[in-house]
């Protein structure tokens, strides 16, 4: 038989049971005074009655005390729980405490997750005969053990030395792990599920269990907290080279119903800036700081916002490569003069770098691709374009509308017709920005003032004759309206109609030839296209040195140079160096001999800073219980509550006190005086 | 000069009073003769009895008739008529001071009932004394019948104050050299004594052939104890207290206040003293009837 409280945090009522004897003490001890005639009668009458009165008196405190201690035991729900006695069988419980960072918000003074901790090791302490396991749910769920056991302390000493993660939350997986070792058990089993049950994470969710298995679910957490969370930091372009003008980007999201304002600060290189944001209610705000670049290499920056409920998301990080050059592939034969006239442009460029192969590089193997002569074939471009490449596309005879279709995305008809091509010796033609032209298109924000000429001057002879070609981007047209380069609407494949033989256009000796491509190749860049070099957090850092690199020389460390532990996984690339702990938000050098060879960056996960909850009941499947009546339900299970025979036996004292300071105890007989 | 108002005589009990006869059946010794009748034989016209002469009897008191018929010597008495003297002892220790249910303190109840006692026995030409006291004789009259002294008795009472312990025999004790002629002895007092001690004083006074009255003047909080919850209960007298809750006392005090008093009554009845209960909450005229 084992003695429980289900409202053990009201213990300190018990004190009041003082109450009675402290009112009978101080009563007796100082009460009201009294100037009465003559005591002398009074003294003789106590006397006599003492040897009655004063163990009525006792018996009347002694009711009285027993009345307020049994009243005061029945506000703190007492159970009798039959554990141990009357097992009718094994109980396993697994226990999903969620770890996510978004655990960390206080209710109060204490956080989800401590609170999510003590409810398990209560209902730990309370099932003393049962198997139990605990599954943390983080970015990758995993148990305590890898089955309930009977090891309860452990889990319960578990439980007072964790601490919440900075990583986004896996329900799926932890209920899938969870329900996958229940299964192998027999007997009673339950699933305790304790969060905070965000919405990002758990809306629409649905828990299924397989029949046999009792859910509960247990929300700790109360209310939204207002969160500001510093969303997103991130250069663009994402790789710029040596002098370019790079916009670096900050993102604040105000989750909360009322408009806020905070300082944005970006750290970068020992250089500090800042600036002012207004962040409208549930809306975001963004913050450009303009910068360029002097070294090529990886360069950490760091955002910040001032601190607010829930810090953890108030800081962000990135990483930029900065490329000392750019690299532009021409697809012709070795000596074509287009090939020839794009490598004299390179040349006159410090980030530019041409090529020419007479077949298709790899993918991803280059920033640009100029394919002189393209055969019509848009399938092999796919790749190219998908892995950030720009394709210019220059036609050769024989291409049909329906390539272009493929090309660029355009609609024409009769999609058998071919490219006509068409030249003018004579007098030939002369191209300008298209009318349909972007007017802000920053590829003609040079040429406005007018002091560059005209970026399409000079003379073109052989052109094909294109149809106009809807729902693409025109750049420059003939005067006839012929589209001249075009591209479609993702801006990465571009059709070329441009001469670049010298035989047949002036246009690359004029003097506007080179600062318009070289704005057109700028702006043409795949924005988003960058190595990735941030790790999600919870996961491992991971990182392929490059040949030449022994990864046994290699140590990872953090931004502060605390060393992480890695160790070496053999793959097809190569070995590859996996740190040992999960990622935590941060900067992380990878070290040689005390050099950086590479970084790598962790940033808060964006879903965990929207800290509104949802209700577990409309979250299909199993039992909603109040954190508060955990404990009291968990022992229902086994036990009764005699709180109400706490009542009665407080009412019946209540009675007996009644009828004894009625009952007068006999005078004594008169003296024979 | 004499006041034209008193404290403790008023003059509708003035009034009241002139109706009330005192000590018509008492038999006093006396100064002057007057309308009570004496013990003392002496002239007068009313008859006594005869007795047997014995030697040293005044032989003109001889009864020669009847010494004619019967040649016996016997002597004619003759009851003489003389003036009456009224000794009230008032209790003023500090217990006579309570005051709870009652409109006045037993001392002033008391000291009205002392007052009116005194200007009725002097209106009838009869002598009053008057002692106050506690533990001792804080103040003695000597008996007079002039209105001078009727306002001395009267003045003596206003300036009465409740003072110390009380102890009735003591005072019984010490005043009895002072009363030089019996007559009728009315002690006021609450009688917190013991009754034992108070008889054993009065005994000389009785031998003495006084006629005694004795008024147990009472609160009436005093015989049913105070409606009040748990107090610590002082003594007006020496200080001493007890925590008493007097809810559960009330019985048991009831009935020894009543043991108190039937003791005082039987002794009383014992002795042929007079005893009367006097409750504060009554009026004090009805203790004259007491007296006729």
């Amino acid at each position: 038989m084992q003695f429980l409280l289900a409202n053990s945090s009201w213990l300190w009522l018990l004190a009041f049971g003082a109450v009675p004897v402290l009112v009978h003490l101080f009563a007796r001890s100082n009460p009201q005074k009294y100037a009465f005639s003559n005591t002398a009668f009074l003294q003789r009458i106590i006397k006599k009655t003492a040897r009655l009165k004063k163990p009525q008196d006792w018996l009347m405190l002694l009711l009285r005390t027993l009345a307020v201690m049994a009243l005061l035991f029945a506000f703190l729900q007492p159970l009798l729980t039959s554990k141990g006695e009357i097992e009718t069988g094994k109980k396993t419980t697994i226990f999903i405490i969620d770890r996510s960072a978004s655990m960390a918000a206080k209710d109060g003074n204490t956080d989800r997750f401590s609170l999510a901790c003590q409810k398990a090791g209560e209902l730990l302490k309370s099932a003393t005969s049962d198997d139990a396991n605990i599954i943390w749910m983080d970015y990758l769920p995993e148990g305590v053990f890898p089955q309930p056991g009977p090891n309860l302390d452990y889990l319960r000493d578990l439980l007072t030395r964790s601490e919440v993660s900075r990583e986004a939350g896996a329900p799926s997986s932890a209920i899938q792990t969870a329900i996958s070792q229940l299964e192998l058990v027999k007997g009673r089993r339950e699933l305790v599920i304790i969060s905070d049950f965000q919405s990002s994470a758990w809306q629409e969710f649905k828990i299924e269990t397989p029949k046999g298995i009792d859910l509960v679910k247990v929300r700790v957490g109360e209310a939204t907290i207002e969160n500001l969370s510093l969303q997103s930091l991130f250069a663009s372009p994402a790789e710029p080279v040596i002098g370019q003008n790079v916009t670096i980007i900050a993102r604040v999201k105000n989750f909360s119903a009322t408009p806020s304002r905070t300082t944005l600060f970006l750290e970068s290189g020992g250089s500090r800036q800042s600036k002012e944001l207004n962040i409208p209610a549930w809306g975001e705000a963004e913050a450009n700081f303009q910068t360029e670049f002097t070294n090529a290499g990886l360069v950490p920056m760091t955002a910040r916002i001032s601190g607010d409920n829930f810090p953890g998301d108030d800081s962000r990080h990135t990483i930029v490569q900065v490329r000392d050059a750019l690299q532009f592939v021409s697809v012709a034969p070795a000596d074509s003069p287009g090939a020839s006239v794009l490598g004299r442009l390179a040349d006159s460029l410090d980030w530019l770098e041409h090529r020419t192969t007479a077949s298709l590089p790899p993918a991803g193997s280059c920033d640009f691709l100029f394919i002189h002569d393209w055969s019509g074939k848009a399938a092999p471009l796919q790749l190219h374009t998908e892995a950030g490449t720009t394709v210019f596309a220059k036609p050769a005879l024989g291409i049909t509308h329906a390539s272009l279709n493929e090309f660029l995305g355009t609609k024409l008809t009769n999609s058998t017709a071919k490219l006509a091509p068409v030249r003018n010796e004579t007098s030939g033609w002369k191209a300008r920005i298209s009318t349909n032209s972007n007017p802000d298109s920053p590829v003609f924000a040079l040429f406005k003032s007018g002091e560059f000429g005209s970026p399409a001057a000079g003379i073109f002879k052989a052109r094909f004759a294109l149809p106009a070609l809807p729902e693409t981007t025109s750049y420059l047209d003939y005067q006839d309206g012929t589209p001249a380069l075009v591209s479609s609407k993702s801006s990465l494949r571009f059709l070329w109609n441009l001469p670049l033989d010298n035989r047949e256009t002036t246009w690359p000796g004029q003097s506007a030839f080179v600062p318009f491509l070289a704005e057109l190749l700028l702006n043409s860049r795949a924005s988003g296209k960058a190595t990735s070099l941030e790790v999600l957090p919870g996961g491992p850092i991971a990182w392929i040195p490059d040949d030449g690199i022994s990864p046994e020389s290699l140590t990872l460390e953090t931004a502060s140079e605390t060393v992480i532990e890695t160790e070496i996984v053999m793959t097809e690339q190569g070995p590859r160096l996996l740190s040992k702990s999960p990622a935590k938000p941060g900067v992380y050098h990878w070290k040689m001999s005390n050099g950086i060879v590479h970084q790598q960056d962790v940033n808060f996960p964006a879903s965990e800073s929207d800290l509104r909850l949802s209700n577990p009941d409309q979250i299909e499947g199993g039992e909603v219980v109040d954190p508060a009546s955990l404990l009291r339900r968990a022992a229902l299970g086994d036990g009764i509550p005699f709180w109400h025979w706490l009542i009665a036996t407080a009412l019946a004292c209540l009675l007996i006190e009644s009828l004894v300071s009625l009952w007068m105890p006999k005078p004594a007989p008169a003296s024979a005086a | 000069m004499a006041k034209s108002t008193y404290k403790f005589i008023r003059p509708e009990d003035v009034r009241r009073l002139s109706n009330y006869e005192f000590g018509v059946k008492a038999l006093v010794e006396g100064f002057l003769s007057g309308r009570h009748r004496s013990k003392e034989r002496g002239a007068s016209i009313e008859f006594s009895e005869y007795r047997q002469y014995v030697p040293g009897d005044d032989l003109a008191l001889v009864d020669w008739r009847v010494f004619a018929r019967t040649e016996r010597h016997y002597l004619k008495t003759f009851e003489q008529e003389t003036n009456m003297e009224c000794h009230i002892f008032l209790d003023s220790s500090a217990s006579m001071g309570f005051q709870e249910e009652a409109p006045l303190t037993k001392l002033e109840y008391a000291s009205f009932f002392a007052a009116c006692l005194s200007w009725l026995v002097i209106s009838k030409n009869d002598r009053v004394s008057l002692q106050l006291f506690d533990e001792k004789i804080r103040k003695f009259f000597e008996p007079g019948s002039t209105r001078r002294h009727l306002h001395n008795l009267l003045t003596a009472l206003e300036h009465n104050e409740p003072g110390e312990r009380t102890s009735i025999a003591e005072a019984l004790h010490r005043a009895h050299p002072l009363i030089k002629r019996k007559g009728t002895l009315v002690v006021l007092s609450d009688f917190f004594d013991d009754p034992e001690a108070i008889f054993k004083a009065l005994n000389p006074y009785l031998h003495r052939g006084f006629r005694v009255h004795l008024f147990h003047v009472l609160d009436p909080a005093e015989i049913t104890l105070p409606e009040r919850g748990l107090s610590r209960f002082i003594d007006m007298e020496n200080d001493d207290s007890i925590v008493v809750h007097p809810e559960s006392l009330r019985e048991t005090w009831k009935s020894e206040i009543q043991n108190h008093i039937q003791t005082l009554r039987r002794l009383s009845a014992g002795r042929q003293v007079d005893y009367s209960l006097a409750p504060t909450d009554q009026s004090w005229f009805h203790l004259f009837d007491r007296l006729a």
